[in-house]
């Protein structure tokens, strides 16, 4: 999941409120927790330099995304955290470093090429970046004995959802993020239909983009009737980023962003364009019904952010990070981040338990895709080294770097 | 007797300078070793890492030493567009910023030198703005700038004169603060106009803090990758050479790349800075 805004934890919470536009209590908790978590992963990773250990033997430390994990505004805490901590003889420290995964990896990377620890037990970046480090031997396989809720309840179009990983033996999947189109309904009520409805004059200087190479090319692939999951080459790939530089040339498209495009439909300096299924969902349900969104026809972008355990988090630890995933795998508990944090729960039995958890989240088509959504949902295909590397170069090259 | 107490002040004379030389260099350690640690380590390994080749296989972030010297030339070729951008983002933004910076180190200097309260209280509304992070100093002007305006050429050089422009007027300040009024007073008694007397007196003697306020923004300006990102106040028509080092780094990890446009980036500012230094008379700064 792309999260491309400054490295600052403290900053990037800020942005993240920024684009919300509000500063509620509970916010500004979360910053200061941020940036102390930050302050301690810091203190940890430095700690934990020397290879082998990790943190001490009663804490795990877990590196997400931030807003990835309930979070309770009274208390400033992570709820299903809590409970886990009070009842587990051993406590999760929750870090929410990862804003990027190339920037993470670019963090970790070393400590992960030498085996050692790497300031995190366990953490959660997007599987085509799992997958490398699946092929550089990285990261640890999970012991399926200490799983049985994740045997029972991960999502059947999981298990063999990750080429490189079939029968999830090194990742687990956290989350699913979709990626579709949305529109400001008021000022294009007609909406979007074809990839071309975004070259519409009317929207001139008004579209944009993700920065995410995968969700945008897979998108424009997919309108250009090629399957982003297929088996598609270099002739492909072009045409999709000759769509793209064609519109960024012309001013069609206005600029390319990451998470920050929300506050950008906000103010109206983007009236369409790509966007992450959930926030506009989301959006939608805090500022009035003010956007279309929608999976497009010819096929929308699902990414799956799994946790891995690095080779240098100690046996002890890994069994300790099993326990956690296991626990965040049963449906009460996945009802209840998912309610929260609004993608797509690979948990089965999620969207029953939501009934007790918030009933007004059943049928939030953001967590629980319809059978029609699903349909329409593609995965990026799975690149080789060198293509990751020209294509990410070339996408790169467009946004003017 | 004699020759022995000769002989003797002549090993003194000889060992003087040897003592002085070991506690000059005593006190010079801990400098020099910051230098070697914090400076010449990092520019060796920046400068290896810039002549790396890619790794058997092709794939993203995988270097191998070697001696590439043709990253530079591809560094220039396919990013000249930024690295002139930059500069001319840059250059524009000291001129205004110069522009804005000496009228107000002017009057805080001369014109309000007698009046310590008011000066006290216009210094530290230039310097306020360090309290709080560039970064959302930055973003403010975001949410505070049109949107039409955002991500245009104009708003990543109002970025940089706003960031930038503490970092000028504080220089000029010190300069102006020295600056002696009885000659200013003299060049009017000898009937300068006010503006010959600015011409020939006051601009030649606050020229160390003109230069030193310009430099001192100049440099940082032209490295700057926070203002002119997409995330900031520009677009994909503003990257600045900053932008694309960032980008090799972190996004494409293209090390070598990175840091052969680091490199560049240096060059080109020594160069620009040396030159103007010469031609401004401000050697003594180098």
């Amino acid at each position: 999941m792309p999260r491309q805004i400054p490295e600052d934890p403290m900053v990037r919470n800020i942005i993240r409120l920024l684009n919300q536009q509000k500063f509620s209590r509970r916010q500004l908790l979360r910053g200061a927790g941020v940036a102390g978590a930050s302050a301690g992963a810091l203190s940890l990773a430095a700690c934990g330099a020397g290879g082998g250990g990790g943190g001490s033997s009663d804490e795990i430390i877990w590196g997400n995304w931030t807003y990835y994990l309930d979070f309770d505004e009274e208390t400033g805490t992570n709820p299903t955290l809590e409970a886990f901590n009070e009842t587990s003889d051993f406590q999760v420290l929750y870090v929410e470093d990862i804003d990027d995964n190339n920037t993470f990896y670019g963090k970790i990377k070393d400590a992960l090429a030498l085996d050692q620890f790497t300031g995190y037990d366990v953490i959660t970046m997007t599987d085509w970046m799992n997958a490398r480090l699946i092929d550089a031997g990285q990261i640890q396989e999970f012991d399926y004995a200490n799983l049985p809720n994740v045997e029972s309840n991960l999502l059947e179009s999981e298990w063999e959802a990750l080429a490189e990983d079939q029968g999830r033996k090194f990742t687990i999947p956290w989350q699913l993020p979709t990626t579709g189109w949305a529109w400001n309904k008021e000022a294009f009520p007609n909406g979007l239909h074809t990839l071309d409805d975004l070259l519409d004059p009317a929207l001139k200087g008004k579209v944009q983009v993700l920065s995410e190479m995968r969700d945008t090319i897979g998108l424009i692939m997919a309108g250009q009737g090629v399957d982003p999951a297929g088996d598609w080459g270099d002739t492909e790939f072009d045409n999709a980023m000759a769509w793209l530089q064609d519109a960024l040339d012309s001013g069609q498209i206005n600029n390319v962003k990451g998470n920050d495009y929300t506050q950008d439909l906000q103010t109206g300096t983007m009236l369409a364009g790509f966007v992450w299924y959930g926030d506009v969902v989301m959006m939608n349900t805090d500022l009035g019904d003010q956007w279309g969104v929608e999976i497009p026809e010819s096929g929308g972008m699902i990414a799956r952010d799994s946790f891995t355990v690095p080779n240098g988090t100690s046996a002890e630890n890994k069994a300790k990070v099993e326990e956690l995933i296991d626990y965040y795998y049963q449906p009460e508990v996945a009802a209840e981040v998912a309610a929260y944090v609004a993608y797509v729960t690979p948990v089965q039995g999620a969207q029953e338990a939501m009934q007790n958890v918030d009933p007004s989240q059943v049928d939030n088509p953001a967590i629980f895709p319809t059978d029609d959504d699903w349909t329409r949902l593609r995965q990026f295909r799975a690149l080789t080294s060198e293509e990751d590397n020209r294509y990410s170069t070339a996408f790169q090259q467009a946004l003017g770097l | 007797m004699a020759f022995t107490a000769f002989s003797q002040s002549a090993k003194v004379v000889d060992q003087a300078p040897k003592s002085k030389s070991w506690i000059a260099l005593i006190l010079l350690a801990p400098g020099i070793a910051y230098m070697l640690l914090f400076f010449v380590a990092p520019f060796i390994q920046l400068a290896i890492t810039s002549l790396q080749a890619p790794a058997e296989g092709h794939g993203i972030g995988q270097y191998v030493a070697g001696l590439e010297f043709i990253n530079y030339w591809d560094a220039i070729q396919q990013y000249w567009p930024q690295l002139v951008r930059s500069f001319i983002y840059a250059v524009i933004a000291t001129i205004i910023g110069l522009l804005i910076s000496y009228p107000l180190a002017y009057l805080l200097g001369v014109t309000l030198r007698n009046r310590a309260m008011l000066q006290g209280i216009l210094l530290i509304l230039v310097v306020a703005p360090f309290f709080i992070s560039m970064l959302l100093r930055t973003l403010a002007w975001k949410s505070i700038l049109p949107v039409e305006f955002i991500g245009t050429d104009g708003s990543v050089i109002f970025g940089l004169i706003y960031n930038f422009i503490p970092f000028m007027v504080l220089p000029m300040f010190a300069s102006l603060q020295a600056l002696d009024l009885r000659l200013v007073e003299a060049g009017t008694d000898l009937y300068a106009s006010p503006v010959t007397v600015f011409r020939k007196v006051t601009l030649p003697l606050s020229m160390p803090g003109v230069v030193s306020g310009t430099l001192l923004s100049f440099i940082p300006m032209s490295g700057d990758f926070v203002v002119a990102s997409r995330s900031f106040l520009g677009s994909t028509d503003t990257a600045m050479i900053g932008n694309v080092i960032e980008s090799n780094f972190l996004q494409t990890q293209n090390y070598p790349m990175a840091a052969s446009l680091s490199i560049i980036l240096m060059l080109a500012i020594l160069i620009i800075v040396a030159t103007y230094v010469r031609r401004s008379g401000a050697e003594d700064l180098l």
